[in-house]
């Protein structure tokens, strides 16, 4: 009796590490690729000039707005202490667009940030967040396609397992944001006048 | 260093000169490319530090999104410093994110482990890490590597140069210092010159000629100053040697006058002796002669007493006679003068022993004995021979009662180069108070009936070895017999058994050997 319940239990067990054995994997590349994201949200907003209204001395937050369902985990853990253009960051999620409609106080949240990432899961109301935050000199960073076409600022895209991104910089002159030649440089295709 | 010691003057000032620009150019030189070296390395590292930020700041968006393509990309821009032969960018984690390397180099580079920030100079290479910042962040790290092959000819050429001046320098130097040490060489040569000059040609009236009034100038005037003194000096001396030659020449007037007197009151004096002795002996001559024939003719008729006195009156005038003749013999000793001769005494005593001592000799049974061959001497044969005469007569006469007179002469070399010749006899002796008594004229020891004689005999032999330049005397044991010995000078004119002879007779101990 005892042998035969602790063979049931080692095989449950089993099963279960095994299954939880690829989304553990799956998280662990995500969660690799999502570290190198969450450093590249970072940097872009090193090599973009923001208007001088929208980002001031007396400002001392850089805010990065994450928009749907929050692909990047504990992503930020390694880098949530670091400084950008001598600023703190912080990271604020919004839950859906639909979400953010309710609250007149969620909307100017949004308006608020510096870097707005809009998650895959919002790819169907992209073109009104777009909309949203066009006059408020809001960095758009999207990780779906044609987010570049639909407006978006910078969009991820991977190349040989290589995080790498795209800019609409006529976008950017719209949303009066400078985007240094240097960032452009490195894009695998910019969108220009 | 004695070559340098014994170079000429000038030759000295130019090396002192030549070495002291020479030393301080080439310290100058040193301490120049030193400087110019790290002035190299200074822009070395100031460029290559510059190309470095370069690189770094236009990496920064590469190594922020680890765009290897784009970083390499900026890397290329290096190939416009031909020098920079690798360049590397490291992220944060030290792995190399792009490297370069100019197309030309085939080798590939293996970049090396990131540093901390820093430089290095190798032997061929200069080595460079610099690090990327972001504030106080590093994101990254920038190494180059130049060849400094370029840096090296520059340097080279720049010692060349310098080299170059350097020697054009002391060529000038040499130029100027050939000129320029005349300066102090001039002088001493001059001051040189003239005290060889002086010290060649005995001339004391020369002087140097004082140009500048330094220490030089000092040794000039004192130069000057001994030579006016020793100048001064000479002709002192010059007058007091006249002043003497004067005297001399004075002196030596009143002496050949005072000699001339001397020797013509001599002349006088001795023809006066010989004339007077001349007349004297005719008389006495007389005296004896008629008294004799007196004697002869009356001798019978005449009484003792009366036959006495005539007696006594010849033997006066006996002795008369010959003490005249002594007188006559001493004044022809002083008067003749003969030059002298090489004269043998063997020949001389040999001839005595036949003709003027033969017949003493056979009346006393004289044994004349002459061990060895007597020497050769320098002197006046006949009053070599008086002298050799008289010692032996003397020998014989002077005899012991009842003994057998025996006569030894003997001959020796003294250290002087004088022949001493001994006349040795067993006669009667010579008491030692006496020694200097037999010697004067007219003296003697005994009475006229002990020996007869005249007394002028040894004065006569002293006076002919003093005449020729020897000693004489005696040496005496009384009772025994008696040694007169007397030096005389060796001739002059030896012949080769002479010579022999004399070697023989150097020994000292040549007659001792004989048993006498």
């Amino acid at each position: 009796m005892k042998i035969k319940t602790y063979i049931l239990i080692v095989i449950v067990l089993s099963l279960l590490a095994v299954s939880s054995a690829p989304q553990a994997r799956a998280d662990s590349t995500s969660s690799r690729e999502y570290q190198v994201k969450a450093a590249f949200l970072y940097s872009f907003i090193n090599f973009v000039d923001w208007p001088e209204d929208k980002l001031t001395e007396d400002n001392k937050q850089i805010i990065i707005g994450i928009i749907g369902d929050d692909p990047f985990g504990n992503a930020f853990e390694p880098i949530k202490d670091k400084q950008v253009k001598g600023k703190d960051v912080v990271i604020k999620r919004f839950k859906s667009f639909n979400e953010l409609n309710k609250s007149d106080e969620k909307i100017e949240a949004v308006t608020k940030c510096h870097l707005l990432y809009i998650c895959p899961s919002e790819k169907d109301e992209l073109q009104r967040i777009i909309n949203l935050v066009t006059k408020y000199n809001v960095l758009t960073v999207g990780d779906m396609k044609s987010f570049l076409e639909s407006g978006g600022i910078i969009n991820f895209l991977m190349e040989d397992k290589k995080v790498r991104f795209e800019i609409n910089n006529i976008a950017a002159e719209e949303s009066e944001l400078q985007i240094r030649s240097k960032l452009l440089r490195l894009a695998k295709r910019v969108i220009k006048k | 260093m004695s070559v340098v010691q014994n170079m000429a003057i000038k030759h000295k000032l130019i090396l002192i000169i030549m070495s002291t620009c020479i030393a301080a150019l080439f310290l100058a030189s040193v301490i120049l490319l030193l400087f110019e070296r790290g002035e190299y390395r200074k822009e070395t590292i100031d460029s290559i530090s510059c190309y470095a930020e370069m690189i770094g700041d236009n990496c920064r968006a590469a190594l922020a999104f680890e765009d290897a393509e784009d970083a390499r990309e900026t890397l290329k821009s290096l190939q416009a410093e031909s020098s920079i032969v690798f360049a590397c960018v490291y992220t944060k984690d030290d792995k190399v994110l792009a490297q370069y390397q100019p197309p030309d180099i085939k080798n590939e580079f293996t970049p090396p482990v990131c540093k901390k920030e820093g430089n290095k100079f190798g032997s061929d290479f200069f080595r460079l890490f610099k690090q990327i910042k972001d504030g106080n962040e590093i994101i990254g790290t920038v190494f180059i590597q130049l060849e400094l092959n370029q840096m090296k000819t520059m340097i080279w050429l720049k010692a060349g140069t310098i080299a170059l001046v350097g020697l054009t320098c002391a060529l000038v130097a040499f130029l100027v210092s050939s000129r320029v040490q005349s300066i102090i060489s001039g002088p001493i040569l001059s001051l040189a010159e003239v005290a060889k000059a002086v010290s060649e040609k005995d001339d004391y009236t020369a002087r140097a000629v004082k140009k500048s009034n330094d220490e030089i100038g000092l040794l000039i005037d004192a130069f000057n100053e001994m030579l006016e003194q020793i100048q001064q000096r000479d002709s002192e001396l010059v007058e007091a040697k006249e002043q003497l030659e004067t005297k001399v020449m004075e002196r030596t007037a009143e002496l050949s006058a005072t000699n001339e007197k001397l020797s013509r009151s001599n002349q006088q004096l001795q023809e006066f002796t010989y004339v007077a002795s001349h007349d004297l002996r005719e008389p006495t001559r007389k005296i004896s002669s008629f008294g004799q024939m007196l004697a002869d003719s009356l001798g019978d008729k005449l009484e003792d007493d009366d036959k006495e006195n005539l007696n006594f009156m010849i033997n006066g005038a006996d002795r008369m006679q010959q003490m005249i003749e002594a007188l006559l013999t001493y004044s022809r000793v002083s008067t003749k003068g003969v030059s002298p001769d090489r004269v043998d005494l063997n020949e001389i005593v040999e001839q005595l022993k036949s003709l003027e001592l033969a017949v003493k000799i056979e009346e006393t049974n004289a044994n004349l004995i002459i061990p060895a061959l007597l020497p050769a001497i320098e002197g006046d044969p006949a009053q070599i021979r008086q002298l050799m005469q008289n010692l032996i007569s003397n020998a014989l006469k002077y005899q012991k009662k009842g003994v057998l007179p025996e006569v030894i002469i003997l001959a020796n070399k003294e250290e002087n180069g004088m022949m001493k010749i001994e006349v040795r006899d067993n006669g009667i002796g010579i008491k030692k108070e006496q020694y200097d008594n037999v010697f004067v004229m007219f003296r003697r020891l005994h009475s006229r009936q002990e020996y007869e004689g005249t007394g002028i005999g040894l004065a006569v032999c002293k006076r002919i070895v003093e005449r020729h330049g020897g000693e004489i005397g005696v040496s005496s044991t009384y009772g025994e017999g008696s040694t007169f010995w007397f030096t005389m000078p060796a001739s002059k004119t030896p012949t080769q058994k002479d010579n022999e002879l004399e070697e023989s007779l150097s020994a000292p101990a040549g007659y001792k050997d004989l048993g006498v």
